[in-house]
This record gives C-alpha cells, sequence and structure tokens, in this order.
C-alpha cells in the first residue's frame, strides 16, 4: 500500500512536471506566435512603405521630366519663337537624354515592382506566336531605321501557353531591343521559336560583337553590362536592368533565359517556359 | 462662324494642377489651331467643362480637391457633359491605372512623359468632324 502511495505520489509529481513543462511550451509558443505576429506586421509596413515609394517616384520624377520633354518639343516646334540650328542641336541633345532618362526611370521601377511582387499581373491564355509577330512587327521601323534585318523564323504554329502577355511582349521587346543596340548595320536579328509537349522555346539571335564567356551568366544581374557592350556610337546607354527585369519575368512563368555566345560571332538569347499553367 | 460649325476652332479644356504642363500643353495646342481653356483641378475642371462645353478634355489624374478619375466619372454621369471625350494623363504608369482610367469613363490614355504629336494623334481621332459620317 505504501509503495502504491509512493508510486501515484511520483506519478503526480511526474504529471506536475510534464504540465508545468506544457505550460511553459505554450507559453514559448504564444511569445513565438506574438512575435511572428509582430513580424509579419513590420514585414507587411515596409511593402505598403515600397508600394507608396514607388508610386511616389514614378509620379514626382514623371512630373518634371513631362515638363522638361514638353518644353523640349514646343521650342523645337517654334511655339516660342524661331530656334537656330544650333539651339536645335542642343534641345535634340537634351530630348534624347531626357527619353533616356525616362527609359532607366521606367526599368528602375519595373524592376522594384516586380521584385516586391507588386506588379500586377493579368493571367491569361493566349497565342504566343501572334504576339511575337506583333511585337516584332512594331520594332521593325527602328530595325530599318538602323539597317538591321529583323527576320522571324517560324517552324510550326505554336500552341497557346498561359501568362502575362504584357510582360512576355517586355520580355521579347527587351531582347530584340538589345539585339538592336548591339547589331551593327546590314546586320541581321532573327527570332525563332519551337515547341515540344510541354515547353515553348524562342530564341533572339544577332550579328553583333558577341558575348565574353565570362560575361553570359553576369549580364543577367543587375547593374551588369558586358564588356563587349559597344555600339557603334560609343558605349551603349543603359542602366542594365532590362535582362533583370526578364529573368523576373521568366521565373514568375516558371520558365528560364540564358545567353549563348562567342565573341565575333554575334549572341543568341533564349527562353523557354512551360505551355500549361504551373503558376 | 461656318455653316454647320464646320471650320469653326475647336475648344479643349485642359485640367492639369501642374502650371507649367497645362502652359506647355496650351502654347501647343494653340499652334495647332485649337482654343484651350485650363482648369488647375478636377473640381474646376468639371465646373469649366459644364459651363464651357469643349469639344475635348485633357485630364491629369492627381489632383487636389476631386482627383481626375472622379472628374470623369462626374462628366460622364452628367448628361450634358457625357459625349464630350475625355484623354487622361498620367505620371503613374501602371497597368491597373489604365483600367481604372477607363472605367471612370476616359476614352483615351496616355502616360507621360508623352510625346505631343502621340497626343495630337489622339485628339485628332476623338474630336474628328467627319468622324461620324466614316
Amino acid at each position: 500500500m505504501k509503495n502504491e502511495n509512493q508510486e501515484i505520489a511520483r506519478l503526480q509529481k511526474e504529471l506536475g512536471d510534464m504540465q508545468w513543462a506544457s505550460q511553459k511550451t505554450n507559453d514559448g509558443i504564444k511569445i513565438l506566435y506574438k512575435d511572428l505576429e509582430r513580424k509579419n506586421e513590420e514585414l507587411k509596413k515596409l511593402d505598403r512603405l515600397r508600394s507608396k515609394f514607388v508610386a511616389t517616384v514614378s509620379h514626382e520624377l514623371r512630373t518634371p521630366l513631362t515638363i522638361i520633354v514638353q518644353a523640349i518639343e514646343n521650342l523645337l516646334t517654334g511655339a516660342f519663337g524661331p530656334v537656330t540650328d544650333s539651339q536645335r542641336l542642343w534641345l535634340g541633345r537634351i530630348n534624347d537624354n531626357a527619353d533616356h532618362l525616362n527609359g532607366l526611370l521606367s526599368e528602375i521601377l519595373d524592376l522594384s515592382k516586380l521584385e516586391g511582387g507588386q506588379e500586377e499581373r493579368k493571367l491569361e491564355c493566349f497565342d504566343i506566336g501572334e504576339l511575337i509577330h506583333r511585337s516584332i512587327d512594331n520594332m521593325q521601323p527602328l530595325a530599318q531605321n538602323k539597317n538591321v534585318a529583323l527576320v522571324l523564323k517560324t517552324s510550326n504554329k505554336l500552341p497557346k501557353i498561359w501568362g502575362s502577355s504584357r510582360q512576355l511582349i517586355q520580355v521579347i521587346t527587351n531582347l530584340v531591343g538589345n539585339a538592336l543596340k548591339f547589331t551593327p548595320p546590314k546586320g541581321q536579328i532573327e527570332i525563332a521559336f519551337e515547341n515540344n509537349e510541354s515547353n515553348v522555346r524562342v530564341s533572339v539571335s544577332d550579328t553583333g560583337p558577341g558575348i565574353n564567356r565570362e560575361d553570359l551568366e553576369k549580364i543577367f544581374d543587375p547593374f551588369v553590362q558586358s564588356e563587349n557592350g559597344h555600339s557603334e556610337h560609343g558605349p551603349t546607354k543603359g542602366i542594365g536592368l532590362g535582362l533583370t527585369i526578364c529573368r523576373e519575368i521568366m521565373t514568375l512563368h516558371k520558365g528560364r533565359i540564358w545567353a549563348e555566345s562567342e565573341p565575333g560571332r554575334g549572341s543568341h538569347f533564349i527562353f523557354e517556359m512551360p505551355t500549361e499553367r504551373k503558376q | 462662324m461656318s455653316f454647320f460649325g464646320f471650320g469653326k476652332k475647336k475648344k479643349i479644356l485642359v485640367v492639369e494642377d501642374e502650371p507649367y504642363i497645362a502652359q506647355g500643353l496650351e502654347a501647343r495646342l494653340q499652334l495647332e489651331g485649337y482654343d484651350v481653356i485650363t482648369a488647375g483641378d478636377g473640381k474646376e475642371g468639371v465646373s469649366q467643362a459644364r459651363s464651357e462645353r469643349p469639344d475635348l478634355v485633357i485630364m491629369d489624374l492627381m489632383m487636389p480637391k476631386v482627383n481626375g478619375f472622379d472628374a470623369c466619372k462626374m462628366l460622364k454621369a452628367d448628361d450634358k457633359t457625357k459625349k464630350i471625350p475625355i484623354i487622361v494623363l498620367t505620371a503613374m504608369k501602371t497597368l491597373g491605372n489604365t483600367d481604372d482610367a477607363f472605367t471612370s469613363g476616359a476614352d483615351a490614355f496616355l502616360a507621360k512623359p508623352f510625346k505631343n504629336e502621340r497626343l495630337l494623334e489622339k485628339i485628332q481621332k476623338l474630336i474628328d468632324p467627319y468622324k461620324e459620317l466614316k
């Protein structure tokens, strides 16, 4: 009997200890949970701040740019009186640089939105072949200005794919735009696409200076340009975010993008993404 | 004034809170032969549109008092002004923004900074006097 009582007392103590430990664990979990909630709120706050920052920067920088661009255009059209040839030349230079600044601003904001997951993506099922045709058509005048042939090589009809057509247009426009920057006059840019059961693959190949092997990976990192990145008119303008944006967009589409090149033999930019909805 | 109003100068209302943009637009549009009136915020824009009945409105979005979205909605909800085409200008270039502008009744959309040529093309399309006959 005594032994049994001792055993009960021991078990009761053990139970008490366990309850105490459990209480402690519960308290610990509660503290951790509160901590997580607080951190989550902080992250949400940061996200809102980032969102507000992008919107404010976008508005605050574009407004003065609009005034500059408009004033130059008005001066060039003679709305404020006659302009001399040398004034016209300089106004043209200011105009080009204002355009350039606007391009950079768009790149920075696009990337910031993509990385913050704030890019509003309208997902739809669309014909990527048709989208490529349309994008190329839009860029033909630019290519003709540079005396570069823009050739579309198609093998078969591509399937419809799921994704954001706006973002895909951006990828194609960035790749062809880059190729146009680096391809000398009388050169050629070839856009080809193909598909298998599960993927579509699009390539943009140019007859530009090519890219050093050690730069092939790096050029997709932000603010990096290839050592060979010199166009006919000196170093090409750009902040080096175009390819980073392309890579972000491909990641969002569960696809990938890479470059193949040898100096002096042109460059090939290839992206591949699934045809079925995986996002 | 010519018969049926053909040849009469078209009147454009510019609703923009940034005075230099408003003045720049005014100078260019006058050069193109348009009559231009301006308003510095959405509230003034709506009242000018009601009293002046312009042929077209160019509307900024981010403005004090009444913003461009609301001003568009007010103009499109009013029988006197609902047929006046509106071109929305905005410095907030996002897809959602464009959609919002169209749902608030805008007829065309242009992101800042814009080329005057692009704006003039849009104006011509929207107030072409022969549009009804084509």
